[in-house]
């Protein structure tokens, strides 16, 4: 390992971030031995809406108040900054140019391993990057990389619904987050 | 325009501007890149984006610039995500 700064990287739309996310996250820092985990804010496509999106600008202020003061968390504005569709593999060359000292991880959910393949230059992105899986599933599967195993049971999807039926989303994202989703009316419409 | 000296590490400044239609956004994106090329001889490092995606954008290193269809440039706010940075207004 040298002294190669290790560097995991975490892409997802946080919408909103919640303790499944930061969990993960901090257990993977730890057990692989990252100096940074930076959280890469991904671009909501405008064509594609089930339902009201949260702009991004909401979306980075949660995350941001998510990891406010826990060493090793970062935050990326750089998917968001640019029209999508963003590619993973040109989010990693931009983090690899500003930091081309360090080693690279890309953490991947379980639920995205089967189209890893297909993802833009994934030949490209292999040489740069080691994969690591984050699998909150609970499962036994075996993986071709190493792998953070916890079972979870807390998604962005049921938070949103928990919100929109009135339901308490306490202890399932920080107060902060809470605190941002409440004044910004969040998820109101979600079915 | 914002600065972005202080906050980002990829760029110094953003220019946003907006245009009213597709032809529009490829006439301002146009202007501004044969502008820069011919009286200045800089080329953008990249550029991203077409007329089609309402967002186009140059890449000129310290300094990228942003060109939003009218609609487009609420949904992606770019001065509410870097609501951290200052804005600068260019006399023109």
């Amino acid at each position: 390992m040298g002294g190669l700064k290790r560097i995991g990287i975490y892409g997802g739309s946080f919408d909103p971030i919640h303790h499944g996310h930061l969990i993960l996250a901090r257990e993977a820092l730890e057990t692989l031995a990252f100096d940074e985990v930076i959280f890469v804010l991904a671009a909501h496509s405008p064509h594609k809406q089930d339902r009201a999106p949260t702009p991004a600008a909401v979306r980075w202020r949660m995350l941001n108040a998510a990891i406010a003061g826990e060493p090793g968390f970062a935050a990326s504005r750089l998917e968001v900054d640019r029209p999508p569709p963003s590619y993973s593999v040109e989010t990693v060359e931009t983090l690899r140019a500003a930091q081309p000292e360090a080693e690279f991880f890309f953490l991947v959910g379980e639920d995205n391993l089967p189209a890893l393949r297909s993802w833009h230059r994934f030949d490209d992105l292999r040489q740069m990057v080691h994969f690591v899986v984050l699998d909150r599933s609970g499962g036994k599967t075996e993986y071709d990389y190493p792998a953070i195993r916890r079972k979870i049971d807390i998604s962005a999807t049921t938070i949103r619904k928990r919100v929109a039926s009135g339901q308490s989303i306490r202890y399932l994202v920080p107060e902060t987050v809470e605190q941002i989703i409440r004044q910004e009316n969040l998820y109101q419409g979600t079915t | 325009m914002l600065d972005l000296r202080e906050i980002s590490t990829f760029t110094d400044f953003f220019v946003i501007c907006s245009g009213t239609s597709e032809p529009h956004l490829k006439a301002i994106a146009g202007a501004i890149e044969s502008g820069l090329r011919e009286e200045h001889g800089v080329r953008p490092s990249a550029v991203d984006g077409f007329p089609a995606s309402q967002w186009i954008v140059l890449d000129y290193m310290q300094v990228i610039v942003h060109v939003f269809h009218q609609e487009r440039r609420d949904f992606y706010s770019l001065e509410d995500l870097w609501s951290d940075a200052p804005r600068l207004t260019i006399e023109l």
